[in-house]
């Protein structure tokens, strides 16, 4: 499974427990998860901070555009594109 | 002179006073917003709710009250609908301008409040205003500027109402104190129910700036925003700072234009106020402080990365030149002068129990512990109840209790903060068999009365609750347990 299978995977078990397993089928991929509502800023930090520790992964979001990085698709190619840096 | 003419005395009224959604108004376009907002609302009632949240419907909103002396009350759109209801009912509010993506809230508010008239400010009559000149009438003798709502012990909201002359005792000082200019763009990152909303707006507009109005979503990586828009004054509570800080926003130089970097609403640690100084080398990195009674902020520290400090949270320093702070034989720190409020809003037990006499002066007893340093600042250490702040917002964990309690008809039940050592979210404690079903009918009650940041993040089911030795609840034993888990 490659590392953005993985990051995606942890995304949607933290969707899951949060809103229940229904409520992530319907998840439009390239919407901030902020603007929709399922995930508040202090969540989205939780996230990163998962996935920071379980794919050692340095996060660098200088430079990143907050409304691309908050959505699903945006988000794994930020956190995969980092590692192969 | 009054706020109300401070205001329109603007020097150039081509210049910008606000940046929201993209679009930039001037001074002429604010007021002219603000006035058409004003003819709206009745004479008969000097009280207007203002349901809407950080557009230009909002801060025209708020300019047309304070321009005609009205007393404006924020009404937070996230907030549950009883808890809504409550502030309005407490406040004998009779007019609510909201923008029409709320109307949802108020189709509900409706329902309960049939004598409430409500007055729906869109951006066609934002648009439509801004090719008219008004003139509106000033309302006289009124004396509040506004009532803000925070959490209460006793299961309901209170009402903090400041004067004009409060207000007024604040930005003469601050907007003196910072000196900015028509050249400076200031930050507005403060929800509208949250004081420092208040100083956003006045400061920057009193000086003749501009406000900058970040979008929520830009708020995760507000680093952007400071460079693209060249902002000049940065203003939030530390955990925004420590979210920049944790997602490599606080590089060496990264904001050189900042001349200001002002934190309050929660302890600020030394080395974020280091690393936030490293970011912003020319800026003033100051530290301010002060309960919502006091108004806005009362007392500053002006962080000196070259200085050893003995704690890990930077003092919150100096009382303002008009204002007193003393502590008490306890530790409890005391807050006299003209920014002082004068008591909670219908609520006379708690106003004698916090406005009361102290070596025969009258102070304001704030529930804060503080000392003072070898060098005679103010250091706070913590708070004599139950009061935490979940970034940067006050709550009385008494109150999560309280109403849990009465859900649960269960006495034992006992909520936390954690972490313990900047505290981000609340766990709720309960002794007896775990139930995911009640577990999750409390959460759900929890949602249509309290705000978001009250309603606990995890839920720990216990045989039996930890007691000390005077037979109250072990909250370290709670913490403890928390860590573990």
């Amino acid at each position: 499974m490659s590392l953005a299978t993985k990051i995606e995977e942890t995304i949607y078990q933290t969707l899951a427990e949060k809103h229940g397993e229904e409520a992530i089928d319907n998840i439009n991929k390239d919407e901030s998860l902020i603007t929709a509502g399922l995930l508040d800023s202090m969540d989205f930090i939780t996230l990163l901070m998962n996935i920071e520790n379980t794919f050692e992964i340095d996060i660098d979001f200088e430079e990143a555009d907050p409304v691309s990085f908050t959505a699903i698709n945006g988000l794994v190619k930020l956190l995969s594109e980092k590692q192969h840096a | 002179m009054k706020i109300s003419e401070q205001l329109l005395t603007t020097p150039k009224e081509q210049n910008n006073a606000l940046f929201v959604d993209g679009q930039h108004y001037t001074y002429e376009q604010l007021k002219k917003a603000a006035c058409a907002i004003a003819d709206q609302l009745g004479k008969d009632n000097a009280k207007i709710g203002i349901l809407s949240y950080r557009n230009i419907e909002y801060f025209a909103s708020v300019f047309g009250c304070i321009i005609t002396n009205r007393t404006f009350i924020p009404l937070g759109v996230k907030f549950p609908i009883k808890r809504l209801i409550s502030i309005i009912e407490q406040s004998g509010l009779k007019h609510i301008i909201y923008s029409p993506s709320y109307a949802d809230i108020v189709e509900q508010l409706i329902q309960y409040l049939p004598h409430v008239t409500f007055c729906a400010i869109d951006t066609a009559f934002i648009e439509a205003s801004l090719q008219m000149t008004i003139e509106v009438e000033k309302l006289e003798n009124n004396a509040l500027a506004y009532i803000m709502f925070t959490s209460g012990s006793t299961g309901s909201p209170k009402g903090v109402p400041i004067s004009f002359s409060n207000l007024a005792s604040y930005s003469n000082y601050m907007t003196k104190y910072l000196g900015l200019t028509y050249q400076d763009k200031v930050s507005q990152v403060f929800d509208p129910t949250f004081d420092l909303s208040i100083h956003d707006m006045l400061i920057t507009w009193l000086s003749g700036a501009c406000l900058y109005v970040i979008p929520e979503v830009a708020m995760l990586a507000p680093g952007k925003f400071i460079k693209k828009h060249e902002l000049t004054v940065w203003f939030s509570v530390p955990s925004t700072a420590a979210i920049m800080a944790k997602l490599g926003m606080l590089k060496q130089n990264a904001y050189p234009l900042l001349r200001f970097s002002l934190f309050c609403g929660e302890p600020l640690p030394v080395d974020l106020a280091k690393q936030f100084q490293l970011a912003a080398p020319n800026s003033k990195v100051i530290n301010l402080y002060g309960p919502t009674e006091a108004t806005i902020a009362c007392s500053q520290h002006v962080f000196d990365s070259t200085r050893a400090y003995a704690h890990s949270y930077v003092p919150i320093g100096e009382p303002f030149e008009h204002m007193t702070m003393v502590a008490d034989a306890q530790g409890e720190l005391l807050i006299s002068g003209e920014q002082v409020f004068c008591g909670y809003l219908n609520n006379k037990r708690k106003t004698q129990e916090s406005i009361k006499c102290h070596q025969e002066k009258t102070y304001y007893h704030t529930g804060d512990v503080v000392k003072h340093n070898d060098l005679g600042e103010l250091e706070y250490i913590s708070r004599l109840d139950d009061q935490v702040k979940i970034q940067g917002y006050r709550v009385e964990l008494a109150e999560i209790d309280t109403v849990s309690k009465a859900l649960l008809n269960n006495p034992l039940v006992q909520s936390i903060a954690y972490p313990k050592a900047i505290p981000q979210f609340i766990a709720l404690f309960i002794c007896g068999q775990a139930d995911k079903n009640i577990e999750q009918q409390l959460i759900t009650s929890l949602k249509s009365k309290l705000p978001s940041y009250m309603i606990p993040k995890k839920v720990i089911w216990l045989d039996t609750m930890p007691l000390n030795s005077n037979g109250k609840i072990d909250k370290l034993v709670l913490h403890a347990t928390l860590e573990n888990i």
